[in-house]
């Protein structure tokens, strides 16, 4: 029986409906096409399906589109827009930080979800934070070189 | 008609999303064994996936306000058992009072997965491999469960498990909360865990608690269930011996009860060495 829900995708509210097997990443690529976030594992190892979810991360694989009922969540798209990157963007693009791509969105989530945080992380902190997405490319030092450039920024 | 199971999909089924608990223990008093409750999710999705569990009913329990609280009450630390182990995590005493507790959870998965697994989730699921389990069962900690059956009523950690993914709940039983008592001062506690890489369950995970009269430890992953060992009698009747001596007369009392076996994570002989190692390095912090 498809329910009707309410969403905050990207800022925008939005109704769209499901069925209560429709995962959020279904929901999100298959309905709302938001090609982004990525389906790999689609059992919650690889961390490429991650979005936040009222601004936490969580991997849309392991969540029901149901259960994010009137909640907010964010894509990379709800990062920027094409014109104006974010300073997170921009860090990422000139550590290299992007290699095939695949993985870039559920990093740049994350790393904006650090860099949201009020402390300053160490190194390994960083690691710490990022041990629930992989890059298959291993590309992970641009990344965290990336996200302690912009904690570096801040004032 | 799509008939092809694909691990990309779900198996059908209705959801359920009540705001109350009593409505909870009505629906599982109603569908028993064709419901699941889904807490977090980080075990029951790919267990659909798989078709592990096709269940009629899924009850998320989410939404019920005393299975999201977390406080420290006459003398217990209470978990509900919806809520995240982030939030568990950021609890300010945790460290210091159950620092064996901390230590597993810090190391629980993954930071985006803790942000939905739960303890309860963790302890219904009743996996050998649990990683809360070890610091849960040398606290003491008392499970809380309710039914419309049987009503609100505690069962011990120690008493819980009863083999592989298998736990003493009944089909229209719900866990409510976890109790922890807040141990003596100056208990000492610890989690040593091997595992493969960074989010990986334990290989092996040995959880210990020690002060003046009790010393426990508690083993994952090298038994059907996690389980509990108190060493205080050896501990207290051999005050003489040397450190390795003690370590002897416990680990003869602990070879006795587990049995690692082989699979695709690890070998039997490797889990039983590390359990050893762990368990000597454990006690050596602990006779300090």
């Amino acid at each position: 029986m498809k329910t009707s829900i309410n969403l905050i995708m990207n800022g925008s509210r939005i109704e769209v409906s499901v069925l209560p097997n429709e995962t959020l990443l279904d929901l999100l690529r298959n309905k709302l096409d938001v090609k982004s976030v990525k389906a790999a594992c689609w059992q919650g190892d690889c961390g490429l399906c991650t979005v936040l979810l009222n601004g936490i991360p969580v991997k849309s694989c392991l969540i029901l589109a149901i259960e994010a009922e009137n909640s907010s969540i964010t894509t990379v798209e709800g990062l920027s827009d094409r014109e104006n990157l974010s300073k997170l963007q921009k860090a990422f693009i000139k550590h290299g930080a992007v290699q095939c791509g695949f993985c870039t969105p559920a990093f740049l989530l994350m790393s904006h979800y650090i860099t949201s945080k009020q402390e300053i992380f160490s190194r390994s902190e960083i690691e710490h934070f990022l041990n629930g997405i992989i890059c298959r490319c291993t590309g992970y030092k641009q990344i965290v070189d990336s996200i302690i450039e912009v904690q570096e920024q801040r004032d | 008609m799509n008939t092809t199971i694909s691990y990309t999909s779900l198996p059908e089924f209705e959801f359920k999303s009540p705001n109350i608990l009593k409505e909870v223990l009505s629906l599982l008093n109603i569908h028993r064994s064709d419901a699941v409750i889904l807490a977090g999710g980080t075990d029951l999705l790919p267990e659909l996936r798989h078709r592990i569990k096709c269940p009629k009913v899924i009850i998320d329990i989410k939404k019920i306000p005393e299975l999201n609280e977390l406080n420290l009450s006459d003398k217990f630390l209470n978990i509900g058992a919806a809520v995240p182990i982030a939030k568990v995590l950021s609890f300010p005493k945790l460290e210091s009072l159950f620092t064996a507790l901390y230590q597993s959870l810090q190391d629980f998965c993954d930071e985006i997965l803790r942000n939905r697994a739960t303890i309860g989730g963790n302890i219904a699921t009743s996996s050998p491999a649990a990683d809360s389990a070890g610091p849960l069962l040398v606290f003491d900690a008392i499970i809380e469960i309710n039914s419309i059956s049987k009503g609100k009523h505690t069962v011990k950690l120690e008493n819980f498990f009863k083999g592989v993914k298998t736990n003493c709940l009944e089909p229209d039983e719900l866990i409510t909360r976890i109790r922890l008592p807040i141990p003596e001062v100056e208990t000492k506690s610890a989690y040593f865990k091997m595992k493969r890489g960074a989010e990986d369950i334990a290989l092996v995970g040995v959880a210990g608690a020690s002060n003046k009269t009790r010393t426990v430890f508690a083993y994952s992953a090298v038994a059907p269930t996690p389980i509990l060992i108190n060493a205080s009698a050896i501990l207290a009747q051999n005050r003489n011996q040397t450190k390795e001596d003690l370590f002897q007369l416990i680990w003869n009392q602990i070879q006795g009860r587990i049995q690692p076996i082989s699979d695709v994570r690890s070998g039997k002989e490797y889990r039983f060495h590390i359990a050893e190692i762990y368990t000597r390095k454990m006690l050596q912090e602990f006779l300090k």
